[in-house]
């Protein structure tokens, strides 16, 4: 009897056998299997998610993950009835570490199969309690910064501060979600892409400037930086921001009088036939260079 | 294919495989941080 193809069949499955250990070894993150809500697998990864060895796990429920018993069945019914239609489903929830500490997790669910027959599901978690916090710095910073300051990601705003929202004359919820790019003048939208792509690749350091629409029409012009952060496990962009529409509308004015100035004949300084030195009816130039009025 | 493609640089490549596979001679896991690379050409630290 030939018996080569079942022996290469067996080699084959324990070839997939050993592949799928060292991948549940190799993750970080805690991988669980789930039949009828009892952990049938656990990889080493639960030690260092939740401080529970995979052998203790075996044949328990997934209460111990948890902060409460009404988290449990939160988490439950969220997963199993998203399941029920979908394939995978993402959610971050507030979780419990074996010696109590709370952890916030990134979990994602996926059913064993085409439909949840034995509710069988595969979870993992990951521990994001540390990108969670260092996200809480970034809205308190930006929540008591004097500047605009905001995240977009993706093309649309995910987090906006006060004196970000009330430089465009939105509120700061309304802009979350919203196109970054809606905001900013169509003449200067090209100009923004390429100033912001060669700060966040480090060709460009001095902020940019260019005008926004704001919420009724009007234009205002805004200094910003950008650069790169992490957000919500993604890349994302950070923008500080000033509105600098008076300080240019006050250059536009002073410029204005210096064209005017320059373009006045000499001889409507002079006044009832005595010459006086010109520079004393004109004060923007004081302060340049060989205009000393000493 | 081989992973050169999540790398920076050949030198990158060269040394991650380096280190993995010393490492995993003596033991049955590594981790460790490393400069990557996405297909867009963006850094991943």
């Amino acid at each position: 009897m030939d018996i080569t193809e079942q022996i290469n069949a067996r080699n084959k499955l324990a070839e997939l056998e050993a592949l799928e250990a060292s991948i549940l070894v190799a993750i970080p993150h805690a991988v669980i299997g789930l039949k009828n809500r009892r952990i049938i697998f656990a990889n080493y990864g639960v030690q260092t998610v939740f401080g529970w060895k995979a052998e203790e796990l075996i044949g328990q429920r997934t209460r111990r993950f948890y902060r409460s018993e009404g988290d449990f069945k939160e988490i439950a019914e969220k997963l199993y009835t998203t399941l029920a239609y979908e394939q995978t489903v993402s959610l971050e929830f507030p979780c419990r570490h074996k010696d109590g500490k709370d952890i916030v997790c990134m979990i994602n669910a996926s059913r064993i199969g085409e439909t949840l027959t034995d509710k069988q599901i595969v979870i993992t978690y990951e521990d994001i309690t540390d990108r969670k916090q260092a996200e809480d710095v970034y809205k308190t910073l930006a929540k008591s910064s004097q500047a605009g300051v905001y995240v977009f990601q993706n093309g649309a705003f995910q987090f906006v501060n006060h004196h970000a929202a009330a430089y465009a004359g939105y509120g700061e919820e309304e802009l979350v979600g919203m196109d970054s790019m809606s905001l900013v003048h169509p003449e200067d939208r090209a100009t923004v892409r390429k100033n912001a792509q060669n700060m966040l690749s480090g060709k460009r350091k001095a902020p940019h400037k260019f005008r926004i629409i704001t919420k009724n029409g009007d234009t205002r012009w805004i200094m910003e930086t950008v650069t790169m952060i992490p957000f919500r496990g993604e890349f994302a962009v950070l923008g500080n921001s000033m509105d600098i529409t008076e300080q240019i509308s006050s250059r536009e004015k002073l410029e204005d009088l210096e064209a005017l100035e320059a373009s006045m004949p000499l001889s409507v300084c002079r006044t009832g036939g005595s010459s006086l030195p010109t520079t004393a009816f004109r004060p923007s130039s004081a302060g340049r260079p060989g205009t000393s009025s000493a | 294919m081989s992973t050169r493609i999540l790398y920076r640089t050949d030198k990158d490549y060269e040394e991650m495989a380096k280190s993995l596979y010393s490492a995993l001679e003596k033991k049955r896991t590594v981790s460790l941080e490393f400069p990557c690379r996405r297909k867009d050409g963006r850094s991943i630290d």
